[in-house]
């Protein structure tokens, strides 16, 4: 799935138009951000009037700073940075209201049931209950579980784009990835498909 | 066993799964699994959660709502650091250049401050993507929006709406009315289905409906109901219980009950959902809200249009569209232009309502036998409606999943296929058939509906099932080639799914 989307993201002809000022090639450029930077933040942001607000922060940014990108590292990097950053900030802003508004009534319905068996609803369902155990867990581990499991950013990357000491992101994943599991551990719907899905290689 | 410990193992494991330890560390982790069951159990635990977590992604955004946003980052200011507005969050902002003036959702892929640019730059884009406008959302000569949701719903919003399209999912929409106008024609839709337009003072929620919904600020809003059942709630005051609004009836939202539509509004709404400007309408409407009308639609030469032409009564006037809506179905009806099937379901066309609602609420409460009853009685009193023609559907599916009668459902699938092959509902339908028959062990059955399905709905939601379930079939009656080809089929068609991980397993089993 990531690589479809982060096709155009490290097309360095498209970002070389966009650059020159090409109106078509930014709108594509543009579309492409959002579906990363949407995919980002809804790991990270629960409520989603907040998760649209940092969306909108995030690509303002984003093109804000294009002029101003050199490519040592990949574009994809850079927007997740970027991504990365507006999430911080929205959540230096205003943590305990975040917390507090977390959850409104609808949010944590389960999802509804169908009566015709689908294999995409059923995996959605499945990511969908462990996002909501994700979003459970502090966010600056967070961040940095989602940076290395879902998007495979190293330790020094991470550490990078959060901001913070190697040893810090290394300490925020080992408990981010503790508590995820115990988490997990404790809900045996989760825990019954989780297994399921993985493999063990010896 | 190796020399690390079970903590070790607990820290690196996340590492270990990811394949991003040194190789001697991998040795030793993989002798340590090797011998260790807890661990392996949760090295397997974690393979699932990476994997799981790899596919954490968000409803894909429609493409209206996603063109309009690139467009409109692209003219984004630099940011400020404050916190953006809180108020109004950024679908509100897309929505208003599909809503406020629809026509600023085409003129807004050219920033204004370069109009020589418009129309020399729209064309191609046009072109490259020339759906992704006309798709979901069309302007109409008049100035108004007509938004397709998807297949089955349109929303039509007025010039000067301020509407926020929330969420817009399969089987969830959230709309934001602020302030303006809009319809909604909401049609048939796979159970269960949410359709919310949130105004502020409160909340209106419809299921298979028709209505509208207004806001004209300072005042409360109003919701009429031209079709169906709505219910209200309050979002401001919890001294209102939610309540009820049918067919005919409009409620103040965030006051206690209903009332019969004034004559004005009925044929404004009317005329929306209709596409007419001015129409010609006469309704008689006793203090209930219902009674008969004729609408004369003189512009309209389709057959739906002769259909509507004919006596059309109103409950609710959008009996009008219950009217069509049924002669779409039975076209031959329809091309008589015959106003019996347009009396039938506007006679039958409140009650049968109130049956949907009422079945769907035994449904949803588990009462199957009740809600199949419920189902039988809608299909036996109200014949020639819509809301029989769905009911069979219904029933089937309630009959197969939840009361375990197959021969039962597969005869509500066939009088659904009969009469409207290609109803709304006719996918769901077929669906139903094969694996009714599957489960009949009606072998011949099933190949001869699956391959009607794979015929008619070629991507269907359950294409990989029907697929193997006619290769199974084949299978048992000694077609091996044929069953060879679905298995090909499978693997080829639809790699990740299901179907196709099991499918090397049952490809060798065929005896001619």
């Amino acid at each position: 799935m990531s690589s479809d989307v982060a096709a155009p993201l490290e097309d360095p002809e498209l970002l070389a138009r966009c650059l020159a000022g090409d109106r078509a090639s930014r709108e594509e450029l543009a579309r492409a951000c959002l579906v990363r930077v949407r995919r980002t933040v809804f790991m990270a942001v629960s409520r989603p009037s907040d998760a649209d607000d940092v969306v909108q922060d995030a690509i303002s940014r984003i093109f804000a700073a294009l002029p101003s990108f050199r490519a040592d590292a990949k574009l994809s990097t850079w927007i997740d940075r970027i991504s990365i950053n507006a999430v911080r900030d929205h959540f230096r802003r205003g943590p305990i209201l975040t917390a507090l508004l977390f959850s409104s009534p609808s949010e944590r319905e389960p999802a509804p049931e169908r009566y015709a068996p689908d294999v995409d609803w059923e995996r959605r369902r499945l990511s969908e209950a462990l996002r909501r155990q994700l979003l459970r867990i502090r966010p600056p581990k967070r961040i940095a579980l989602m940076l290395s499991v879902a998007y495979g950013y190293s330790v020094n990357e991470i550490a990078m784009m959060t901001d913070c000491s190697v040893e810090t992101a290394k300490k925020r994943l080992q408990h981010g990835r503790r508590e995820l599991m115990n988490r997990v551990r404790k809900d045996p719907y989760l825990f019954g498909l989780l297994k399921e899905r993985g493999t063990c290689r010896t | 066993m190796s020399n690390l410990s079970c903590r070790d193992m607990e820290r690196a494991l996340g590492d270990y799964v990811a394949d991003a330890v040194p190789p001697e560390a991998k040795e030793a982790m993989d002798a340590h699994l090797a011998a260790c069951a807890p661990c392996r159990e949760a090295a397997t635990l974690w393979s699932g959660i990476g994997a799981t977590m790899r596919e954490i992604a968000p409803v894909p955004l429609p493409p209206l709502v996603e063109r309009s946003f690139a467009v409109r980052a692209l003219g984004a200011p630099t940011p400020a650091v404050s916190r953006p507005l809180r108020r109004i969050p950024w679908p509100a902002a897309v929505a208003a250049a599909a809503c406020a003036a629809a026509a600023l959702a085409l003129t807004a892929l050219v920033p204004d401050d370069e109009p020589e640019a418009r129309t020399a730059a729209a064309a191609p884009r046009a072109a490259a993507q020339p759906r992704s406008f006309e798709e979901l959302a069309e302007i109409l000569p008049d100035g108004r929006t007509l938004v397709h949701l998807d297949p089955a719903t349109d929303v039509w919003l007025d010039p000067g709406t301020y509407a926020a399209f929330d969420r817009i999912e399969a089987d969830d929409v959230r709309i934001s009315l602020h302030e303006g106008r809009l319809v909604a024609d909401i049609g048939q839709h796979a159970f269960p289905y949410r359709f919310v337009v949130a105004t502020p003072s409160g909340e209106v929620e419809a299921k298979g409906t028709i209505f509208a919904v207004e806001v004209v600020l300072p005042a409360p809003g109003v919701a009429r109901v031209l079709r169906g059942v709505v219910e209200i709630r309050s979002g401001q005051s919890r001294l209102f219980d939610p309540f009820l609004v049918f067919e005919g009836q409009q409620g103040i939202i965030g006051e206690t009950g209903p009332g019969p539509i004034p004559r004005d509004d009925l044929r404004r709404d009317l005329a929306l959902l209709l596409g007419q400007d001015t129409m010609e309408m006469t309704l008689w409407l006793d203090a209930a809200g219902s009674g008969c009308g004729d609408v004369g639609t003189p512009n309209r030469t389709d057959r739906a249009g002769q259909a509507t032409r004919g006596a059309i009564a109103s409950g609710s006037a959008a009996m009008a569209r219950g009217a069509l809506r049924a002669d779409d179905q039975f076209p031959d009806a329809a091309s008589a232009g015959s106003t019996a099937t347009a009396a039938r379901a506007i006679s039958g066309g409140r009650n049968a309502s109130a049956l949907v609602e009422l079945a769907l609420a035994q449904r949803q409460a588990g009462d199957y036998g009740k809600a199949a009853a419920t189902y039988r009685r809608l299909i036996a009193e109200y014949d020639g409606t819509l809301e029989s023609l769905t009911a069979l559907v219904s029933l089937g599916q309630l009959e197969l999943y939840n009361l375990g009668r197959a021969t039962a459902a597969s005869a509500h699938f066939e009088a659904y296929v009969e009469r409207a092959p290609s109803g709304a509902l006719a996918e769901d339908a077929r669906l139903g058939l094969v694996r009714a028959y599957d489960r009949s062990n009606r072998v011949s059955d099933v190949e001869r509906a699956a391959t009607e399905y794979l015929d008619l709905h070629p991507t269907g939601y359950a294409a990989p099932e029907v697929c193997r379930a006619r290769a199974e079939a084949r299978r048992l009656t000694g077609n091996c080639e044929g069953a060879r080809a679905d298995y090909q089929r499978i693997q080829t068609d639809w790699p990740s799914s299901r179907e196709a991980a099991t499918v090397d397993a049952l490809q060798g089993a065929c005896v001619p």
